[in-house]
């Protein structure tokens, strides 16, 4: 069994890179200065798109793989795309890698970590009763709180009260489902340590602050679907109140434990602020140019976590249940994304230059790229598919343009087509529980502790087609 | 002190049944209930990307826990005692802590413990977090060889490791409630080279023979509980002299006393009870301090 999984993985890993070597062939001689985003075929962005895949349907076909075998899916699609374009681009290719890896990969998990650390060492213990208002109130405070903790933090900081305090009533469903809406997606759209995608922008030169240019689109979105929540859950609220009343002894005073964390959670945006505000100059790390004061930031974030191990009593993050999977998960498969998605954003700077011009054709209108970035960031990860629209977007506007350039001019001439972009991937996360990696967090704690939650295309059909999507249309036609 | 009520912590993997019966002795000192614990760990039914909390596969892993735990019980139940379990879903540390609590146990029979490497970086193993947290003496077992022998009675010859401490005092306190299920202890008190180097010929003789003396004081205290009792006084790094020493003399299990120190003091100068915990072949018994 374990021979024929080896020789399978050979005979793909040899047919991958064979067609990226044939397309590539016709390129030898020519890789001395040349623009890859330019030469490289279509057959490149195959292992982008195969990881995207897999890290979509293995897990919900294949559970018991997954969970075993992820590293080594993630490391199958690095290595079909990076050994044959290294072999065929030598030191082009390797640069380009180790760029994406040295300027988006560490940054990007180093950020992660440190937000999920020092979010692991808050706890709130006690419960409320909850009555449509606490539940509103919640919901709204956690909206909040994500785009300064980020949509993980706050989703795991809020759940388990949030459970505890409906643990009496009857239809809790929903009640999560809409928690997944708000504070696991939406929320996190003000700032880059809100949801992953947007820190990914904020690497690529979008300023910190910018983001809240999409203030008005998350309020419309946030107000829209929590007056639904309150109408909804007084309705329920109503049906259910006199049978099933909340015993006054379950009922035990708030408490916040581990506050000292926020301390923490402060040095991480402030951090990531200053690094956006001062020039120390830059250093060249394996030939990649870096800025010093990027690297003075992610070592700041790694002490932040580090601080907020040391101080934490191990006993909070048992009572958060907190594990490193997560993380671990995270680390892996977005090496591989990484990787993977080098050709494509290379293809997508060329404009229409690069084999991906059509895409650059096709998606032309603001409402355009924030459906398409929306729709696919619903089922793959809402990070890379970011990267990709809004490399895309510069693509269009500016093509062969210096990226800080093309950022900046983006940002003053055509911010609408970002804001779209950045709406998009944060919203649409929502649509499904592979949208965004703390919905999936969410259902199973919610599961664990007895709500019974609908399944993968049971949230699609009864919350997200119903709720979500025409919300997402409002917004398209308010601001897009 | 006494010794009535054992909780087992079995993930199956690493304890059976056999190493259970080879702690019956312990019936000659007070032994009348076992609680058996399993920890179903969190990340094999929960957090799963695709398809949230696998509720059937809790239940599949309950049931299989249910039904060997029934079966031993059985075993147990043919010899009198009394028999407990409790199956349950998170990380074992604080699991084993709320259950040694819950059910008031006497010894918590588990055995060595690794984490992830992230996580051992910044708490240690499960062994050492286990050891630091709780006030219960621990008995960490491990099966002697790949092929999962285990000594027929570990409480038979013991290594009794004294460093004059009041954790010392403790253990002394704890052996002397295992009579009945031991045959003999050996003594050993390990004095540091480096702090016989610094002495003159005469103060060396000196501290030696003040340890003699101690040694021999709990060797008569032991004597007339009626154990056989015999001192040793070894001298280098203490370690490597106590593995030394239970090589020669031949013991079953080393029974060690362990101080109150934080994760980061204990990384930083390091505890010789864990340190053996983590390495050690033979079973080793750590009592710990009275308060944390």
């Amino acid at each position: 069994m374990r021979q024929r999984s080896v020789i399978l993985f050979l005979l793909a890993f040899f047919a991958l890179s064979s067609l990226v070597f044939a397309a590539e062939d016709s390129h030898q001689g020519t890789h001395e200065h040349v623009n890859l985003g330019e030469i490289l075929s279509l057959y490149s962005t195959i292992p982008f798109i195969g990881i995207l895949l897999s890290i979509a349907l293995l897990p919900l076909f294949t559970p018991e793989f997954w969970h075993h075998h992820f590293g080594k899916v993630s490391a199958f699609w690095a290595t079909a795309i990076a050994i044959p374009l290294i072999v065929a681009h030598k030191g082009v290719a390797l640069h380009s890698f180790l760029d994406i890896l040295i300027a988006d990969y560490i940054p990007f998990i180093i950020l992660l970590w440190g937000l999920f650390t020092i979010s692991g060492g808050i706890l709130l213990r006690g419960s409320l009763r909850g009555t449509p208002i606490v539940n509103t109130i919640m919901i709204i405070i956690g909206t909040i709180l994500a785009s300064w903790m980020g949509t993980t933090g706050a989703a795991m900081l809020l759940i388990r009260p949030f459970l505890r305090a409906n643990s009496y009533r009857k239809n809790r469903a929903f009640m999560v489902v809409f928690f997944i809406f708000l504070v696991a997606n939406i929320g996190g759209a003000l700032t880059p340590v809100g949801d992953p995608p947007l820190f990914l922008g904020f690497l690529h030169g979008v300023p910190f602050f910018w983001t809240f240019h999409i203030l008005p689109h998350m309020l419309v979105a946030a107000l829209i679907l929590l007056a639904i929540y309150f109408v909804v859950d007084t309705y329920y609220y109503r049906r259910e109140v006199h049978s099933n009343e909340m015993d006054e002894g379950d009922k035990k005073p708030l408490s916040l434990v581990g506050g000292y964390n926020f301390i923490f959670l402060a040095g991480v945006i402030g951090s990531v602020i200053w690094s956006g505000l001062v020039n120390w100059g830059e250093v060249n790390t394996f030939g990649v140019v870096r800025s010093i004061q990027e690297w003075a930031r992610d070592g700041f974030i790694i002490l932040m976590g580090i601080l907020s191990l040391v101080f934490t009593a191990s006993q909070i993050r048992e009572d958060n249940e907190f594990t490193w999977f997560p993380i671990k998960e995270v680390a892996y498969l977005f090496a591989g994304i990484f990787i993977t998605m080098t050709p494509c954003l290379l293809l997508l700077l060329a404009g229409s230059k690069g084999a991906l011009g059509f895409i650059i054709g096709t998606v032309k209108e603001p409402f355009h790229y924030f459906w398409v970035t929306g729709v696919l960031s619903s089922f793959l990860d809402n990070a890379p598919t970011y990267l990709t629209f809004f490399t895309s977007a510069l693509g269009n506007f500016y093509p062969s343009t210096p990226e800080p350039i093309a950022v900046s001019r983006l940002i003053s001439e055509n911010p609408t087509y970002l804001m779209a972009v950045s709406a998009g991937a944060v919203f649409f996360g929502a649509n499904t529980y592979i949208g965004n990696a703390p919905n999936f967090m969410v259902r199973s704690i919610a599961e664990e502790a007895g709500t019974p939650m609908p399944s993968f295309f049971g949230y699609m059909l009864k919350y997200s087609i119903v709720f979500l999507v025409p919300v997402f249309i409002i917004v398209t036609i308010i601001f897009f | 002190m006494k010794i009535s009520k054992m909780l087992f912590v079995s993930e199956f993997e690493e304890l059976w049944l056999d190493a259970l019966q080879s702690l019956m002795g312990l019936r000659k000192a007070g032994l009348n209930h076992v609680v058996f614990l399993h920890v179903i760990h969190r990340e094999k039914v929960a957090m799963k990307r695709g398809t949230g909390y696998l509720k059937q596969e809790e239940r599949k892993l309950r049931e299989i826990a249910d039904i060997r735990f029934i079966d031993w019980a059985e075993t147990l139940f043919e010899e009198g005692m009394e028999v407990g379990a409790h199956i349950v879903i998170g990380n074992t540390v604080p699991k084993i802590l709320s259950v040694t609590e819950d059910e008031g146990v006497d010894l918590i029979v588990t055995a060595r413990r690794k984490r992830g490497k992230l996580e051992e970086l910044y708490a240690g193993s499960e062994t050492s977090d286990l050891l630091r947290r709780t006030v219960k003496p621990v008995l960490i077992y491990n099966y002697l060889s790949q092929s999962g022998k285990v000594g027929e009675n570990p409480f038979e010859r013991l290594l009794l490791g004294l460093d004059w401490s009041v954790s010392s005092e403790r253990v002394l306190d704890y052996v002397l409630a295992l009579k009945g299920a031991v045959k003999r202890v050996d003594i050993i008190h390990v004095l540091s080279e480096k702090a016989i180097g610094k002495l003159s010929k005469k103060e060396a003789q000196k501290l030696e023979r003040e340890h003699k003396k101690r040694l021999n004081e709990v060797c008569d205290v032991l004597t007339q509980e009626r154990f056989d009792a015999r001192p040793h006084l070894y001298i280098g790094n203490t370690e490597e002299q106590i593995e030394k020493g239970a090589s020669e003399h031949r013991v079953t299990m080393i029974v060690l006393g362990t101080r109150s120190k934080s994760v980061w003091k204990e990384r930083w100068s390091g505890s010789v009870s864990h340190a053996l915990a983590e390495r050690s072949e033979l079973p080793i018994l750590v009592v710990p301090a009275e308060t944390k």
